[in-house]
């Protein structure tokens, strides 16, 4: 017997696909994070948050994939991997990472280069429609920074005052730091052979270190060509509602 | 997994394994990380984008890295369908600070409209997407499709924009000079272009406006008041501030390239209860309302103190206008001759 929580349209595509779920996998980590000291006036990479950040991540979706191993999975699927700040506890961060293991049902195998099952955060439609394209999903990657956006002196404020400028130690900041996100990202895809990364989503957020200090988390599912693409052309078809509406 | 059940491979929380690769990527604060700041500030101030960016567009051109986009699978098989490739995912970002007085409160004109404030977003919006293109030109775009804008405001006066958005190439077509800009998504593209359309830029319509409330409407709202009744001389000034942030949205459109219309237009609008220091002697001074007259919106006076300024009771009132402008070129599905004709006419 298996459990899942695939919508009736996502089970009937993914077993359209040529895949069953097997169960839903979880995977967890409890992590205190530590502390850094922050220069006031001066941008920088927070390195013991972000590998904080890194590590628990790590964890969380380790121990899922490990799950899946053990049901003999050739994947997860709608993969959602979240951050809690506990309330029981200074510093102390809850990782979770979720999904449905699926497995091959023509018993060709969709494992990573590293042997263990595949990860997405793809739906059970987007996991089809990708399949059908000629493309497999083989890893959800990642990457994080967390920077320190300098603090401007009174000197400095004093001489802006009046005026209408760029505050470029901002930007400077702000791009460091979703570079470093972007380029660990593509990191990881590139040491698993992907080919790219779709659904990329850059989250930016303060957790619960102040307003300057932000944490980038780029996030998407590294892709790899595994045959041509057997979609035939789309109709054009309008539905007569908007999503919201 | 419980931990009795748990094998050799699981996880050691005291070992993280990252690859060399990954790791060399976590540098400490340093010198030389500094000098490559401050680098990176001085290509921003001479019109340029940091050396990081550039190498990241470099590398996943050369298939280094692998490619990355902001599109989902169903608008890459769209994007796939009218041979429009995904080249690399590009970014731009601009905080832009507008000028306030020592307190940090915006000035206000003789007007009562904040136009350093809606200079401030108009500047922060427009140098991030001039970053943002810059990225997309040089992998060689035809188009940025999916670009997702994020205002915020911090500090009261200091304007973030930031964009995301995914380099696309036409395939047979020789790029643009600077390439269009679109906030649709990839199946909204698809789907305008299947009518003969196509979205070429994303314009801004905003406004903030300082309303100085007399005695009279303040008395139509007070709780004494048991009347139904409209308070005419806000709605007007309403009215003509969203008359105002539309008209700016339009003008904003007639910097690039063609625009028949908008579509997509998202208006939001914000009230806040706010007081207003009028002065009475001089033009010039510090804070909220530097000049005036006393005189409110619904023509009432307000006597000034012995100090030579009074306290008005006044309305905030902000309009954020955003659309995606689009260009007809053709009456049916769009052939690669129609957007060449287009984007020939651009260069």
């Amino acid at each position: 017997m298996f459990t899942s929580d695939l919508t009736v349209n996502e089970f009937v595509l993914v077993d359209e696909a040529g895949f069953e779920p097997l169960g839903m996998v979880m995977g967890s980590s409890i992590y205190h994070i530590g502390y850094q000291q922050s220069a006031w006036s001066k941008n920088q990479e927070m390195t013991v948050l972000s590998q904080a950040m890194y590590n628990a991540r790590e964890l969380a979706m380790t121990r899922m994939e490990e799950e899946a191993d053990a049901l003999k999975a050739d994947g997860i699927i709608g993969v959602r991997l979240e951050v809690k700040h506990a309330e029981w506890g200074q510093h102390l961060a809850e990782f979770i990472a979720i999904g449905t293991a699926v497995r091959s049902k023509d018993g060709s195998s969709h494992r990573t280069i590293k042997n263990m099952p595949f990860t997405s955060d793809l739906s059970g439609q987007d996991f089809w429609t990708l399949m059908k394209t000629g493309y497999r999903p083989v890893s959800l990657v990642m990457g994080s920074c967390v920077y320190h956006i300098a603090h401007q002196g009174m000197m400095q404020a004093l001489r802006q005052v009046g005026q209408n400028q760029e505050m470029t130690i901002y930007t400077q900041g702000l791009y460091d730091a979703r570079e470093l996100a972007m380029e660990r990202m593509q990191l990881e895809a590139s040491e698993l052979k992907a080919e790219g990364i779709v659904g990329v989503h850059l989250h930016e957020s303060t957790h619960q270190w102040g307003s300057h200090v932000i944490e980038f988390f780029a996030v998407g599912t590294a892709v790899k060509r595994f045959q041509d693409s057997q979609l035939t052309a789309p109709s054009l078809v309008l539905p007569m509602t908007d999503p919201g509406l | 997994m419980p931990w009795f059940r748990r094998n050799a491979s699981t996880p050691n929380p005291e070992v993280v394994k990252l690859s060399q690769n990954l790791q060399s990527t976590f540098r400490q604060y340093s010198a030389e990380t500094e000098a490559q700041m401050q680098k990176d500030r001085d290509a921003l101030d001479s019109g340029h984008i940091p050396e990081a960016a550039e190498a990241r567009i470099k590398r996943t051109l050369a298939k280094e890295l692998p490619w990355m986009s902001t599109l989902d699978i169903p608008d890459l098989y769209l994007a796939d369908e009218i041979r429009m490739t995904p080249l690399v995912q590009v970014t731009g970002s601009c905080f832009y600070r507008a000028a306030s007085d020592m307190n940090g409160r915006v000035y206000l004109d003789s007007n009562y409209d904040a136009a350093n404030l809606v200079h401030a977003y108009y500047r922060a919006k427009n140098d991030a997407v001039f970053r943002l293109l810059q990225e997309a030109g040089l992998s060689g775009g035809h188009a940025v499709v999916d670009a997702k804008f994020r205002f915020a405001r911090e500090d009261r006066h200091t304007i973030e924009c930031s964009v995301i958005g995914t380099a696309v190439h036409f395939e047979g077509l020789r790029p643009p000079k600077t390439p269009l800009l679109s906030p649709l998504s990839g199946e909204e593209f698809y789907k305008l272009l299947m009518k003969g359309f196509i979205p070429v830029n994303y314009c801004l319509g905003y406004h903030w406006h300082c309303m100085p409330v007399g005695y009279r409407t303040r008395s139509i709202g007070s709780v004494w008041n048991f009347q139904n009744q409209e308070l005419t001389s806000v709605t007007k000034r309403f009215s003509d501030t969203r008359h105002y942030a539309i008209q700016q949205m339009v003008s904003d459109a007639r910097g690039g390239p063609r625009v028949d219309g908008f579509v997509g237009v998202s208006v939001e609008t914000k009230i806040e209860e706010t007081e207003l220091r009028i002065y009475g002697n001089y033009g010039g001074g510090m804070g909220f309302g530097m000049m005036g007259n006393g005189i409110t919106i619904d023509g009432t006076f307000y006597p000034f103190g012995a100090e030579g300024s009074c306290e008005v009771p006044a309305y905030n009132l902000e309009f954020f206008a955003t659309g995606a402008g689009i260009a007809r070129m053709g009456s049916g599905r769009l052939t690669r001759k129609d957007v060449s004709t287009y984007l020939s006419a651009l260069n």
